[in-house]
């Protein structure tokens, strides 16, 4: 079994003298196995969730099946665990891992560091998050569509809220509206919990207070799916009337969507007081000094005033593409 | 319906863990915590972040730092306004990127000297403590958690009292035809409404095949569960396992359940419960203080001579900040493991025994209690067979 992301990462792997990665997050594991496990809200400890060895180019998952990605095999698969001592077993029953010198780790605990040095006991440990950042750079059309299709169940999130978003709503009603329009269209899982947040000054945009809505109030909608594992958002901005408004994108939007092509540096956007980071299996940080290239996919939000706007962009030879585009 | 441990006060229910946290760590000899797990980081600090993907998560980290010798955690954190009200200003700070080389040296720099406790680390922040000495954060963690106040355990009761009234909208969903998402769309939708703080766990809804033989797939040759929820059509006597966790204030809890969809268990359905309600009350029978856990697995096995659950789950898990943490009870760690549980009261224990009749499918569902002083007090309802009249 190979896939374009498996064969860069071992590719990397080779360059940068790693014989093995053990990683716990489960981005890294879905990228380079397929693996569909079950999803967990939250940061999750560094665990061994998935091994790649680069000797034999295998991927070995903790998973009790591989009901879902079957193309996995199951013969790679090792079942889950409480016992340390099973645990290294299996570990030491993948075929390279124990010989490996250099291991790429995505996470550390005192507890797994203990482990791991009874199971590669002269390995190093290096950073695997350089080779992820890399892979996440790497232009892909699977990787479009598989946000934009994540974007057209956070656009439908959206509009549900609005739907609901009435005078003496509250904000938990709302987020309850989005997970179960998400979950008619088969997404159960959100990239974030969605958030109805009144815009009074100060106020966040993110954890909302729970307190009834009022007519006239401008009010940002937040919605972002997680669908097989791709993510995208969007926010908006309503005033609160029957039915609630739909406000235009705050001064200087189109300037901003504009800027968003192939050269330009983030950090020129952070100048112009955007909020811009990449998106595809999750947030994908960027540094200020990055340039945009085509194939980049990325979160554009911007908030002034009373209005707060947030879009999925391509960036295309053409210039920037809306993935949450309002129909 | 369960009743009422406390009047909940979430500041007296922070100052008492902070007060059990110090005295752990003066026990386990750390004089200051590290934390980076988000619920070890509620534990500590009672902060709270937006609910949100792993890979978000982590990007969006709060990190605290619990010094032995100040009543008051430090907290890095993106989102001040999900900090606790009697944080004081001054130990409230700005995010600290400890994903990164920079804001991880940043994050060490500013630690006081002497023994460092640390849970989980972004492996930068981990390459930065290299030369410090650093032991399992868990040394204190675990005996802090180990046992719950009358405000956890009222934190506890809420919010599985939530996730079961939620569920109630998900059993009507569940009929021939329906799309098993579309379980999850009313269970999710039904705990926002009803004040969750947030979801935790893709509400599972699986359906079950009568033998493992059927698949999916098995790496141990037992039922496979859970799995995550797809939109699969339900049909008229599909067998669903039922699992959703769901969080309030920071405290987890856990829902079990089999459903038969339109339609009354059949005798083999009944006889399986039969079996698992009678396994749960054996057990709770010897459920109190004093008791180990291999006391719990020997009255659960011993009619039978067979452990009746999941070789790599367990009889029972405890439920606090997170959804499954000690005391395990049953678990592959074995018979010594097991011995060297014993049960105190403030500890909260889950059951969650597996009736598996291979070729007639099985049952599982999940009770909830507490350890009393002389006993044990229901933090869940009681398991019901589904469907029965």
């Amino acid at each position: 079994m190979t896939t374009p992301e498996l064969d860069y990462c071992l590719t990397e792997m080779q360059r940068r003298g790693i014989d093995a990665l053990i990683l716990g997050r489960e981005a890294n594991a879905r990228a380079v196995s397929g693996a569909d496990r079950l999803w967990l809200s939250g940061t999750r400890p560094f665990a061994t969730g998935c091994v790649v060895v680069r000797k034999t180019a295998a991927v070995h998952l903790l998973a009790n099946s591989n009901d879902g990605f079957e193309q996995f095999p199951i013969e790679r698969c090792f079942p889950l665990t409480w016992s340390p001592a099973k645990l290294l077993g299996e570990l030491r029953a993948i075929p390279g891992l124990a010989d490996a010198a250099t291991v790429g780790v995505d996470g550390m605990s005192p507890a797994m560091h203990e482990l791991l040095g009874e199971l590669v006991p002269r390995a190093d440990f290096n950073d695997a998050g350089p080779i992820f950042a890399g892979m996440w750079r790497v232009p892909s059309a699977d990787k479009v569509q598989a946000v934009a299709d994540a974007a057209r169940v956070a656009c439908n999130g959206l509009a549900a809220m609005a739907a609901f978003l009435r005078d003496g709503v509250r904000a938990r009603v709302l987020r309850g509206v989005c997970a179960e329009r998400f979950a008619a269209l088969g997404v159960t899982t959100p990239a974030f919990e969605a958030v109805a947040a009144p815009i009074d000054g100060g106020a966040s945009s993110w954890l909302a207070p729970e307190r009834l809505i009022g007519a006239g109030e401008h009010v940002a909608l937040r919605a972002g799916a997680l669908r097989h594992g791709w993510e995208a958002s969007l926010a908006r901005t309503y005033v609160v009337d029957e039915p609630s408004v739909a406000q235009p994108p705050p001064d200087g939007w189109s300037d901003l969507v504009a800027l968003c092509q192939a050269g330009t540096r983030v950090g020129h956007l952070r100048d112009l007081d955007a909020v811009v980071y990449g998106l595809g299996r999750g947030v994908e940080p960027y540094d200020d000094d990055l340039a945009l290239e085509a194939g980049m996919v990325l979160a554009l939000e911007l908030h002034r005033g009373r209005r707060l706007h947030q879009d999925v962009l391509h960036v295309t030879d053409n210039g920037p593409l809306i993935l949450t585009a309002d129909d | 319906m369960t009743t009422p441990v406390c009047t909940l006060d979430l500041a007296r229910m922070r100052r008492a863990r902070t007060d059990k946290l110090r005295t752990a760590m003066a026990a386990a000899g750390i004089d200051t915590l590290v934390l980076c797990n988000q619920s070890n980081v509620s534990y500590a600090t009672g902060a709270r972040v937006p609910a949100s993907d792993h890979v978000r998560a982590s990007w969006w980290r709060a990190v605290a730092v619990v010094d032995r010798t100040d009543p008051s955690p430090h907290l890095y954190t993106e989102f001040p306004e999900g900090s606790a009200s009697d944080l004081p200003n001054d130990h409230l700070h700005p995010a600290v990127e400890v994903e990164s080389a920079q804001g991880a040296a940043e994050l060490v720099a500013s630690l006081p000297g002497g023994q460092l406790g640390l849970d989980d680390a972004p492996f930068p922040l981990w390459q930065a403590l290299r030369a410090r000495d650093v032991v399992d954060a868990n040394r204190a963690l675990a005996p802090a958690k180990l046992t719950k106040t009358i405000d956890e355990l009222e934190c506890i009761r809420q919010a599985q009292a939530i996730n079961e009234r939620a569920i109630r909208a998900a059993r009507t969903a569940a009929q021939s035809g329906a799309l098993a998402t579309d379980l999850s769309g009313a269970f999710l939708r039904a705990i926002a409404e009803l004040g969750a703080t947030s979801n935790t766990v893709d509400p599972v809804f699986q359906v079950m095949p009568r033998s493992v033989a059927v698949g999916p797939a098995s790496v141990t040759g037992e039922p496979v569960f859970p799995l995550p929820t797809r939109p699969h059509k339900l049909a008229d006597g599909d067998v669903l396992w039922v699992d959703t966790g769901i969080n309030l204030n920071g405290y987890a809890s856990d829902f079990g359940a089999t459903w038969i969809v339109g339609g009354e268990p059949d005798h083999h359905a009944r006889t399986q419960f039969g079996e698992w309600r009678a396994t749960v009350d054996r057990v709770l029978e010897a459920t109190k203080p004093g008791a180990t856990g291999a006391d719990l697995v020997r009255v659960a096995t011993e009619r039978t001579g067979r452990r009746p659950w999941l070789s790599y789950f367990y009889l029972a898990h405890g439920i606090g900040t997170d959804s499954a943490e000690m005391p395990l009870i049953g678990t592959d760690r074995g018979d010594e493991f097991d011995a060297s549980i014993v049960l105190q009261p403030g500890m909260v224990v889950v059951f969650e025994p597996v009736l598996w009749d291979d070729g007639n499918c099985g049952h599982r569902s999940e009770e909830v209690v507490a350890i009393t002083e002389d006993g044990y007090l229901w933090l869940s309802n009681r398991a019901e067979l589904d469907g029965a009249t």
